[in-house]
């Protein structure tokens, strides 16, 4: 009897070990990793009955002893998305907060149990708000500034431009100060909208690409919160709270079949912000800005 | 080292503090003013450079120099700018505009132009939102100091004639308001002065206000007190000086009357000594020659009457009356003026009898206490006798009249006769009256011999009453 209650007692937890556990992987040991990795937990854990185990590293300390097969990996932020997309594990994994630079290279993966939700919002969202802003306007170029070495974004841009002829892609020569060769365009421009390109919107040239734009009265489109502080009209991009949202839904859904329900890149709901001091300078009406959608 | 003037020390314990006060002022305006005018250019130079690098960052960013030109040319319209330059990020000259090669009273501003970092990523980790700033390039320019030494100028200029201006007015308020002061001082000074000249009437005019005029309101009862005391004291010492002299006349006065006594006594003593010797040598003489002529009188007496006996009966019967005479005059207890004619009148009335002569007598207002020494006394009685020896021998007279008054304090004794009058030549004959007058010089009298207008003569003989007294 007693041999049958110890074989009971170290069979427990071994059986508990084997069960799903969830880990984060932080980029990075940052108060801006832990609000996100806190804010998918907490809202997972208010969206799910199960108690699940949960783990949470950063990727320079990243270990694979503890994770099973059958575990779920969520990544924030690109440098953990990227270590564990070098690593080929065979865990179902949530690639959160990466920007759409990595999307290119995640669609490529073998192991297909994957979703990456990105922190921007794709291209065509951009210009469908861009479009809506010149509805008025004498001018009626789209202009969109990209290196000539980012090909990818070039293609999505040329595919986007087969249909929306006003848009004006403006491609810069590697060595070449983008603020300077865009002066040119910017004469004949009705609007700026800033693709995520890390050769030309960085955080040297986006004053200057951006004080250029307002000199000339074009406004601008930026792809993240932040544009709106440096000098953008509108901002469209995703919001902390979806995307942690679209994360723990995803997690949730795991929790109960053991399987990510959807795969490859999920856009969450998009947020457009108005900076109206910015609106107010280039007289565009506020109304005119508060209705502005994403047309898809 | 000060004045010795109140209103001096008052001027200058309200001035030398204001002095103080306004030179601390003044070299703290000097130095502030120095500090803010540095400031300032110091401000302005930073002004410059910072606005330099707002028109300059877009252009050194994308090295335009062209633009980078541009700018130093409208830069350089700046006043007060001697040069600019501008640099890349290696230090090379991009652009210069200005004399560069000055360098005195030329002030240089540099500053870094940097690319500040903007955050374009909601995303982004704690490493790119810390991205130092790039720097783009570099400006320096030089500021002339000329405005600001001009500036610091007018600037101490300035503040030399507020300090001026403070300090007039500062004497001017100080004057003011110490004027009340003074004068109400100066009062208390006059009568301090008055009072001290021993003038204890001077009181200080009560002009002052406030704990001034209770000060001198204090002062006047206080030099009221002491004039009081004053008063009273000199009232008491009027008082003891008075009673001294009072004292010390006493003192004198009784020594006086100790001196004359004791003179007197001297006198008495003296006086009884030679009336002693004078009772001894005439009782000598009495008893002596006295008693020699009465025998020889008497001798003679018996002697058959012939013409010689007769002459020397004559003769010694005139020397025993001389000698009565010159006796009388010596008995001292007999030598007052009534007593002596009284003696005299006794004498020769015997002899005025003898020859039928009327003798009248008459004294008025003789003190009784007149005392005559035996000296004066024969010289009286030997003006007497001459005068009625004269009458006697010369005038044939029936009557005598004889008067003593006492007349304005001078005795008068007048001898009056009845008698026939004489030539002038026989009044002027003889020593007789001039003896008469040599004695009554004697006497410090005088001697008048008046022929009367009917008949006889009237001799008087006016004696001072002191001579006797």
């Amino acid at each position: 009897m007693h041999y049958i209650v110890f074989l009971i007692l170290l069979v427990i937890p071994f059986t508990v070990a084997q069960a799903k556990t969830i880990h984060f992987v932080l980029s990075k040991d940052e108060p801006i990793y832990q609000q996100a990795h806190q804010k998918i937990q907490s809202e997972f854990n208010q969206s799910s009955a199960l108690v699940l185990k949960q783990d949470k590293q950063v990727i320079d300390t990243f270990s694979t002893e503890s994770i099973h097969a059958t575990d779920l990996i969520i990544t924030i932020g690109n440098k953990a998305a990227i270590e564990i997309d070098r690593l080929g594990l065979k865990n179902p994994i949530i690639f959160s907060f990466v920007d759409d630079s990595l999307i290119a290279h995640l669609e490529n993966r073998n192991n297909k149990r994957w979703v990456a939700i990105p922190i921007n919002q794709p291209v065509k969202h951009l210009i469908s708000v861009a479009e809506q802003l010149i509805e008025e306007s004498y001018k009626n170029k789209i202009l969109v500034v990209i290196s000539e070495a980012n090909q990818a974004l070039l293609t999505e841009l040329n595919a986007i431009k087969k249909l929306k002829n006003s848009l004006e892609i403006i491609k810069i020569p590697t060595g070449e100060l983008a603020a300077k060769e865009i002066e040119k365009y910017l004469f004949d421009g009705a609007v700026l909208v800033a693709v995520h390109d890390k050769d030309i919107w960085t955080g040297n040239s986006a004053k200057w690409l951006l004080q250029q734009a307002f000199i000339h009265k074009v406004p601008v489109i930026g792809y993240s919160k932040k544009f709106l502080v440096a000098g953008a009209l509108v901002s469209v991009y995703s919001p902390l709270d979806a995307i942690t949202s679209e994360s723990a839904m995803l997690i949730n859904n795991w929790s109960n079949t053991g399987e990510l329900d959807r795969h490859g890149v999920i856009y969450p709901k998009a947020q457009i912000d108005i900076n109206s001091n910015i609106a107010r300078s280039l007289h565009y009406p506020i109304s005119k800005t508060d209705s502005l959608s994403i047309n898809e | 080292m000060f004045a010795n003037k109140i209103k001096t020390q008052l001027m200058l314990i309200a001035l030398l503090p204001l002095l103080s006060v306004i030179v601390l002022i003044a070299s703290f305006i000097f130095y502030q003013s120095k500090i803010n005018l540095e400031q300032e250019l110091n401000e302005r130079g930073q002004l410059i450079t910072a606005q330099a690098a707002l028109m300059s960052d877009f252009y050194l960013y994308t090295g335009n120099i062209s633009k980078l030109e541009e700018v130093a040319e409208i830069l350089q319209k700046v006043d007060g700018l001697v040069f600019i330059r501008f640099f890349d990020n290696a230090g090379n000259t991009l652009v210069e505009r200005g004399n560069t090669n000055s360098k005195s009273n030329v002030e240089p501003f540099y500053t870094v132009v940097t690319n500040s970092h903007t955050q374009i990523d909601d995303f982004a980790d704690t490493n790119s939102i810390n991205q130092q700033p790039e720097a783009l390039g570099s400006i320096l320019l030089g500021l002339s100091r000329h405005a600001l030494t001009t500036k610091q100028q007018q600037g101490y200029y300035l503040v030399l004639m507020v300090s001026a201006l403070s300090l007039i007015i500062g004497i001017v308020l100080i004057y003011l308001f110490s004027k009340r002061f003074n004068v109400a001082m100066s009062s208390l000074l006059n009568a301090a002065n008055v009072i001290q000249q021993g003038q204890y009437d001077g009181r200080c005019i009560e002009n002052g206000s406030g704990e001034l005029l209770i000060f001198q309101q204090t002062f006047n009862k206080m030099i009221e007190s002491l004039q009081r005391n004053e008063y009273e004291l000199q009232a008491k010492i009027t008082e003891a000086t008075q009673s001294i002299n009072e004292t010390v006349q006493e003192l004198a006065n009784k020594n006086d009357e100790l001196e004359k006594t004791k003179q007197e006594a001297l006198r008495l003593e003296r006086s009884k000594a030679i009336a002693d010797e004078r009772s001894r040598i005439m009782r000598d003489m009495h008893d002596g020659i006295g008693g020699q002529l009465v025998a020889s009188l008497a001798l003679i007496e018996l002697e058959p009457d012939n013409e010689v006996t007769k002459n020397i009966t004559s003769i010694l019967s005139d020397c025993l009356d001389d000698f009565r005479l010159i006796i009388n005059s010596l008995n001292i207890q007999s030598n007052t003026l009534p007593a002596l004619l009284a003696d005299f009148k006794y004498r020769i009335n015997r002899k005025l009898d003898k020859m039928g002569i009327n003798l009248t007598w008459e004294l008025k207002d003789i003190p009784d206490n007149v005392v005559i020494e035996p000296q004066q006394s024969l010289h009286i009685l030997r003006i007497l006798q001459e005068a009625f020896t004269n009458i006697l021998k010369h005038a044939n007279a029936s009557k005598i009249h004889i008067s003593a008054h006492n007349i304005g304090g001078k005795i008068h004794i007048e001898i009056k006769d009845n008698g026939r009058n004489t030539s002038q030549n026989d009044a002027k004959a003889g020593h007789g009256i001039s003896n008469m007058k040599w004695r009554a010089n004697e006497l410090s009298g005088e001697l008048e011999v008046k022929q009367e207008a009917s008949n006889g003569y009237k001799v008087t003989l006016i004696i001072p009453m002191e001579i006797s007294v």
